[in-house]
């Protein structure tokens, strides 16, 4: 099982006036900002292509545009050796079927944020990382539409009208 | 190679020498980091055929800031560069067969490797070299690039000497670049005029004009470039420019006067010049930010129009500030983006986008310049097409992966396909990234 989050790839990389091995804070407060003391993630049961896409489409249909996604998938076992608090939640997705698959990292504090910061380098580290180009959200999510899995009026407006483009491009 | 050293290596494209300049470092002695390599400077002799022989030299913003810090002089500069023997790199060349670039590039990977991860060979953008290369009458390099791991030294796009294409929306000919060297050649006294002084010191103000005057004619439609010569004013005929030493209370004023003067003077003479203003701090002020604070202001003098800093600044500090309360995230709108087109919907648009391009170039706070590619990458067919291209060659020779990243998604967003050879030029490092470029060309070339 595997946690996956979205993240800004560049903003992990090494930075110049910080050490090797030092996480830039940067990356931490602009990719790990919690709600409520919670962190969203999604599962998913394994990281091949299928079920990773899986996720990044829970991720890309709740977005208000289409973008590239950036994403990071955690080895769920590891969170919860570091005494994590996982809490299935309702995902906000368009796709319901995907909506299951959303869990908070709950009651996070400065040093359990900092623990997840550490398995997100562990990850990235370990190429658990995939980037989605703009042309291969829009793919995920106009497939999600044809496959009937998302309701298009439940899109946000700019991203209902570019997908929807191209939907009906191939229709 | 002592610990904290900076060790600076420049070449001039067309040079026959490539030089390097050491000197202590006040900038990278800090407990946790490793020694940097800083280019504090450019020097060559010029080789080309038919041309006489000269020196010529220029400092990075690092280079300045150094200078600065180091009251040094332009002329003190000069020769620091061009006495740096000890460091020069004898380089072999070969009109015919185009060997000289290789050449160049192998002995500096050679040297390289005597220091590790601690040198880096610097290279101006792959046009740049092209050019240089067709003036020797020589084949474009781009197969020698292909295959060269080189980094792009985003200082060296600050101090263009006849190289740049710059954000300029008109490129220089390869002729007028072949005529600002002869004038150059012709007239060794421009070179060596001293960096305007206060009396105490207290900062350092240069101005950098066009060279239109300076053996580019006025041909004005394709003459936007310029050999400029960093810490030197343009010397015009009997009535040099006046420069006055910035405050730190009215540094706007101050730069408001000086371009005054100098529209004031420019005016009946030039259509389309481009003024470029460098202001280096205090060294006071350097402590307490170690970086030059470079103010770089495009203005189209024949519009008579006084450069509004305060209003850049302004833009500047809401830009900041909607970054810091709300980091932008991928495929969510920004409130940075409505501050944007905001400015960009005022009859200064070109100015603007003069603004946007030089906060872009701002490596002292990557993440800022990041966010702001990101958030221009947003906005559909902002600028010119050169002015996209050339943020994105900006970003991408940017040491910070992060700005990297945001260079090609701005490209991807605009989805330009002129932009491909743009990303096609680039050499990166980071595998993740890497493959980020290919997805992003391929799209753009659909």
């Amino acid at each position: 099982m595997f946690l996956v989050r979205k993240v800004t790839r560049g903003k992990w990389s090494p930075k110049s006036d910080l050490s090797t091995g030092e996480i830039p804070a940067d990356a931490v407060t602009a990719d790990l900002r919690t709600q409520s003391n919670n962190l969203s993630f999604w599962r998913s049961p394994t990281a091949d292509d299928d079920d990773i896409e899986e996720a990044a489409l829970a991720i890309a249909a709740g977005r208000e545009k289409v973008d590239r996604l950036q994403i990071v998938w955690l080895n769920y076992d590891e969170v919860q050796t570091d005494g994590q608090t996982l809490r299935d939640t309702e995902g906000r997705t368009p796709v319901k079927d995907l909506q299951p698959l959303h869990v908070d990292l709950a009651r996070l504090d400065y040093a359990r944020l900092g623990k997840v910061a550490g398995r997100v380098v562990e990850a990235l580290n370990h190429n658990r990382f995939r980037n989605f180009p703009r042309s291969a959200v829009r793919e995920l999510v106009a497939q999600a539409i044809e496959e009937g899995r998302i309701e298009p009026a439940d899109l946000e407006d700019d991203l209902r009208e570019d997908v929807c483009r191209l939907v009906n491009e191939r229709s | 190679m002592s610990p904290g050293a900076i060790v600076s290596r420049g070449r001039l494209p067309d040079s026959g020498q490539v030089r390097w300049v050491q000197g202590p470092s006040q900038f990278d002695e800090g407990a946790s980091r490793k020694p940097r390599l800083h280019t504090l400077g450019y020097s060559g002799a010029d080789i080309q055929g038919g041309l006489p022989a000269f020196h010529i030299s220029w400092p990075t913003n690092e280079g300045m800031r150094y200078a600065a810090e180091n009251f040094m002089t332009a002329n003190q500069w000069s020769e620091r560069v061009i006495s740096s023997d000890d460091h020069t790199i004898p380089v072999e060349r070969d009109d015919t067969t185009a060997q000289f670039w290789p050449a160049t590039m192998e002995h500096l990977r050679t040297v390289s490797k005597l220091y590790g991860d601690n040198v880096r060979v610097f290279t101006p953008s792959g046009d740049a070299i092209a050019m240089t290369r067709k003036m020797a009458g020589a084949d474009p390099v781009s197969s020698w690039l292909a295959d060269t791991e080189l980094l792009g030294d985003s200082q060296l796009r600050h101090n263009r000497l006849f190289l740049t294409e710059g954000l300029s929306p008109m490129r220089p000919s390869v002729e007028n670049i072949r005529r600002a060297l002869l004038d150059q050649a012709d007239s060794p006294s421009r070179s060596g005029h001293p960096l305007p002084q206060s009396q105490d010191r207290r900062g350092v103000l240069s101005t950098i004009m066009g060279s239109y005057r300076h053996g580019l004619g006025h041909d004005l439609a394709s003459a936007t470039t310029q050999t400029f010569m960093p810490y030197q004013h343009a010397e015009t005929e009997d009535q040099p420019v006046e420069l006055q030493t910035p405050s730190s209370q009215d540094k706007s004023g101050e730069l408001s006067a000086v371009l005054e003067s100098i529209r004031n003077r420019l005016r009946h003479d030039l259509a389309g010049a481009k003024i470029r203003i460098f202001f280096s701090r205090h060294p006071a002020d350097l402590a307490e930010r170690p970086a030059l604070h470079e103010l770089t202001t495009h203005i189209p003098v024949q519009q008579v129009q006084l450069v509004d800093n305060a209003e850049r600044d302004r833009l500047l500090a809401k830009l900041m500030a909607s970054f810091e309360d709300d980091p932008i995230e991928d495929g969510m709108d920004h409130l940075a983006e409505d501050i944007i087109a905001e400015a960009l919907g005022s009859e200064k648009q070109d100015t603007v986008l003069g603004w946007l391009a030089d906060f872009c170039t701002d490596m002292e706070h990557p993440a800022f310049t990041a966010s702001l590619l990101r958030c221009l990458g947003r906005l559909e067919r902002a600028g010119t097409d050169s002015w996209r291209k050339e943020l994105v060659r900006y970003g991408l020779s940017a040491d910070d992966a992060e700005i990297r990243d945001a260079a090609v998604q701005a490209a991807e967003s605009w989805g330009d396909s002129s932009l491909i050879e743009v990303l096609e030029a680039h050499s990166e490092p980071e595998p993740w990234l890497h493959q980020y470029i290919v997805d992003v060309i391929g799209d753009l070339a659909e």
